[in-house]
């Protein structure tokens, strides 16, 4: 009986540390360590370049490679899912929604923004027969997702209309499809995804509000980084920032050929993209606007999508979530060292003009 | 009581000729053995008798008609279990009738069903166990509730392959005595396939014994003695020599 | 035998509070915010049960209507399944020539079937589908490997006794088969359970099991997701002992006594 009771214990044992090895394996602590090249691997939304035009253009145009970087581009059908891989470790840079970005840092992912990649530049397209918000009541409109920022932008809408609908959830992509189905009479997404049905002229769609309506100036997509990297190498995210701007600079000033860049990447066409070209503000030079992410997050926490206890001081909280510096520094270097290129200065080649920054962190940029 | 006529029947299983031109009668509610040496063919020529594989040449009669299962009743004991297990006993017994019932369209009520798998189940000592599963009760039961179930149908012809080969030899000796006393009750006509020489002088009125493979009839032993029979007297063990000797192949 | 219960009942206990003590230790130690740990989960379940989910939609909802849509799913895989099994199985040819059909189809997951769902299908039929995908073939294997089985010697006691074709078929092998058919349809509820997620990643209303796992994914609570898991895995199993208790009762006549 004994020498039976042995092997039992053995075998016993030796389950238990397969498992244990196992599980310390899965949640790397042991196992192969990161890289630590010069590689960069940069996430984006997908289709979704007219938001996010800095990672094609810059790697399109140079500007990457010339600050000594390789990038690895990999692709996400919302900000949620997005921020998932990038708290497993598989990203460092990230252009993603504002709100998942504020949603992911609430939740304790160690990510930091460091400048806007663009404002506003979402709309709600509906149905002919839907004339105004109010038609909408009780109906179902389409969103990409329900930590995105259009998602908060609905319950916006909702709530300064006065009307309610169901939020009917798919992907960016096939928001499209529901809606020709007629399952969905209305949907948001980020540009050029709604302007599409309008352009192909399904159901009659009409754009019924522009972002710019709901939330003037709100910010959207962003350039976030590791937080490690910000306090371990922030030379290295100055290098990010500065192909970055670059590129938003170049976008604002070379629309058109932006435009054919921006449709290449996205797969759709350069008419799409010009006629969406217009709801979307790339901002300069690219501040992220606290104002507007303060309101987002009350209303994320409001509607529970962020547990007020992981955000007890919301000014503290942003903060340490934003950090404008490495735009006024790379400002400053850039009109010290090179004179003009880089003045911060309205695009004049859109109908609208880009918002200033309010609220960011200040440094005098005056000419 | 109706005449059985096995007339010149041959079974070929492709190359193999198993039944070579076996003819005889069989009939009036009697009791009839066959015998022969292991592997001779007697479930197959049971099976033949019973309409479940045709013969390859000759043929059956039942009162001068050509064997039918659906026009003629017959019934068949299998040498292995044969109880079905979704069923109770008495459903069992019940099971027989409800067949023969739907295959001529009779639609007998349930009650007479009922009536009748009583009186059987009560005869052969089983009434006890009517509502009890198959795998509830011992192998030797379950045989029972198989003969149970070939008489309840008062067959012209009841056929049975080794019924007790299964058993061990005290719920043999049994048995063979519990089929006895069934068959002098209700005087069915009983042709009973045994490899045990000892039964089958004990059961019989006559027994058949055909030769080794391909299969023929060597001879057809009247066994005269009296019931109840005695395994140790002297015209018993004559018998029974007389058959081995006929048998013989080792 | 009673003490066998109660013996294999606490081993069983044991063996439960381990793992649960294993859960808790990997997340003390891993101290990530995904990993939640056995009090987070029942923390997020107990808000779950008493105040719903942040869209106000209750627990029951979410159970009622991932059920629904299993059992629609269920139901037509036993009615397509059954008789479709019944037939192959009785007349081989059938299934010989359709399974050069059948067979391909069995191995693809019910997952990749989600594009051509959205565009071909409309609605609830979408759930019926992918549900419908993962129950059906165990049903239909089962069904109809389970009639060259049945034991000849029961289809010879009908046919000595005259019992035609259709005779034999409802009363000697139905009743052979069933224990079969049942058992692949507790396999195949299994299955078209587990496919409720992948179901529910569809979209649509954020309601159902599987959407709540992911709804909360997506905001990066994953105490509430596995919770939702949790609550996943342990109706499973109440189903699966359902069934078990139901087949225990309709085959008595397999069981033994003593069980």
């Amino acid at each position: 009986m004994s020498g039976k009771l042995n092997w039992m214990l053995v075998a016993a044992l030796t389950a238990a540390a397969l498992v244990a090895l196992s599980g310390l394996y899965l949640f790397h602590l042991i196992g192969p360590s990161p890289r630590e090249s010069r590689s960069l691997r940069v996430g984006h939304l997908v289709a979704d370049e007219l938001h996010q035009p800095g990672w094609c253009v810059a790697q399109e145009l140079g500007f990457v490679s010339e600050e000594g970087f390789e990038p690895a581009n990999s692709e996400y059908m919302n900000g949620a899912a997005e921020m998932e891989h990038f708290a497993a470790g598989e990203l460092d840079v990230a252009y993603v929604g504002a709100a998942p970005f504020l949603t992911a840092r609430a939740a304790g992912v160690d990510i930091v923004a460091v400048a806007s990649s663009n404002t506003e530049g979402s709309s709600i397209v509906a149905a002919r027969e839907i004339r105004d918000v109010a038609d909408l009541n009780g109906m179902r409109v389409g969103s990409p997702g329900i930590g995105t920022i259009q998602d908060y932008i609905l319950t916006r809408v909702e709530e300064t209309h006065g009307v309610s609908f169901t939020h009917f959830y798919a992907k960016i992509t096939d928001l499209i499809l529901y809606f020709e189905r007629g399952e969905i009479d209305a949907y948001i997404g980020w540009e050029p995804h709604p302007t599409r049905a309008v352009v192909e002229g399904i159901r009659g769609a009409h754009t019924l509000l522009t972002s710019h309506e709901i939330l003037p100036g709100h910010q959207c997509c962003v350039l976030a980084v590791r937080g490690d990297m910000v306090r371990n190498s922030p030379e290295v995210v100055a290098s990010i920032v500065r192909w970055h701007a670059k590129a938003q600079r170049w976008v604002l000033d070379h629309p058109d050929t932006a435009e054919e860049i921006i449709a290449n990447h996205s797969g759709v066409s350069v008419n799409l993209i010009h006629a969406a070209h217009p709801v979307v503000q790339h901002n300069y030079p690219p501040y992220l606007d606290l104002t507007s992410m303060r309101i987002m997050l009350e209303g994320l926490m409001a509607s529970g999508k962020i547990d007020p206890e992981d955000v007890p001081d919301l000014d503290s909280f942003l903060n340490h979530a934003v950090d404008n510096s490495f735009v006024s520094s790379l400002l400053q270097t850039q009109r010290l060292s090179l004179g003009s290129t880089f003045e911060p200065q309205v695009a004049a080649s859109l109908p609208r003009t880009a918002m200033a920054p309010r609220g960011a962190v200040s440094v005098p940029v005056s000419r | 009581m109706k005449l059985i006529q096995v007339e010149e029947v041959s079974k070929r299983f492709g190359d193999l000729l198993v039944l070579d031109r076996v003819s005889f009668s069989v009939g009036d509610g009697e009791f009839m053995c066959i015998c022969g040496p292991t592997g001779c063919g007697k479930t197959t020529l049971l099976r033949v008798m019973a309409g479940l594989i045709p013969a390859t040449m000759g043929r059956v009669l039942v009162d001068g008609q050509p064997l039918d299962p659906l026009r003629h009743n017959i019934s068949f004991v299998f040498q292995e279990p044969s109880c079905l297990p979704w069923k109770t006993v008495s459903g069992n017994v019940r099971f027989s009738l409800e067949t023969r019932s739907a295959a001529l369209r009779q639609n007998l009520s349930k009650a007479d069903m009922d009536e009748r798998a009583g009186r059987i189940l009560d005869f052969v000592g089983l009434q006890e166990f009517a509502h009890y599963y198959p795998h509830q009760i011992s192998a030797g039961m379950k045989q029972r509730v198989a003969i149970a179930r070939a008489f309840v149908t008062e067959p012209d012809l009841l056929l049975m392959d080794e019924p007790f080969g299964y058993l061990d030899v005290q719920t043999r000796y049994f048995l063979e005595k519990e089929i006895l006393r069934i068959w002098e009750k209700l005087r069915r006509t009983v042709v009973f396939v045994t490899h045990s020489i000892e039964e089958a002088v004990y059961l019989s009125e006559r027994t058949m014994v055909l030769t080794e493979l391909p299969a023929r009839v060597s001879a057809t032993i009247p066994v005269n003695l009296p019931q109840p029979r005695d395994y140790d007297d002297p015209s018993f063990m004559d018998l029974r020599r007389k058959i081995t000797d006929l048998i013989k192949w080792w | 035998m009673k003490q066998r219960r109660w013996q294999d009942s606490i081993l069983g206990l044991i063996v439960l509070l381990g793992f649960l003590a294993a859960w808790q230790l990997a997340a003390v130690v891993v101290r990530s915010p995904f990993l939640p740990g056995v009090t987070d989960t029942v923390g997020a379940f107990t808000d779950l049960a008493l105040h719903g989910d942040l869209e106000g939609y209750s627990l029951l909802t979410h159970v009622a209507v991932s059920l629904t849509r299993i059992a629609a799913g269920f139901g037509l895989a036993c009615l397509l399944g059954i008789p479709l099994g019944l037939l192959m199985g009785l007349y081989p040819s059938v299934y010989r020539s359709a399974r050069t059909i059948v067979e391909p189809i069995r191995f693809i997951p019910p997952i990749a079937w989600i594009p051509i769902v959205i565009v071909v299908i409309a609605g609830f039929s979408r759930y019926l589908f992918i549900i419908w995908l993962g129950a059906f073939f165990p049903i239909l294997i089962s069904t109809l490997a389970g009639i060259p089985r049945v034991n000849p010697v029961h289809l010879d006691v009908a046919r000595v006794h005259g019992a035609p074709r259709g005779y034999l078929i409802r009363r000697v092998v139905i009743p052979s088969v069933l224990p079969e058919i049942f058992a692949g349809m507790r396999v195949g509820l299994g299955v078209g359970w587990m496919c409720i997620v992948a179901a529910e990643m569809l979209g649509g209303e954020n309601i159902g099991l599987g959407r709540l796992i992911l709804k909360y994914a997506e905001l990066f609570k994953l105490d509430y997701s596995v919770a939702g898991m949790v609550l996943i895995g342990l109706l499973g199993l109440l189903l699966n002992e359902a069934f078990i208790q139901a087949e225990k009762r309709f085959f008595r006549w397999r069981w033994e006594v003593t069980l």
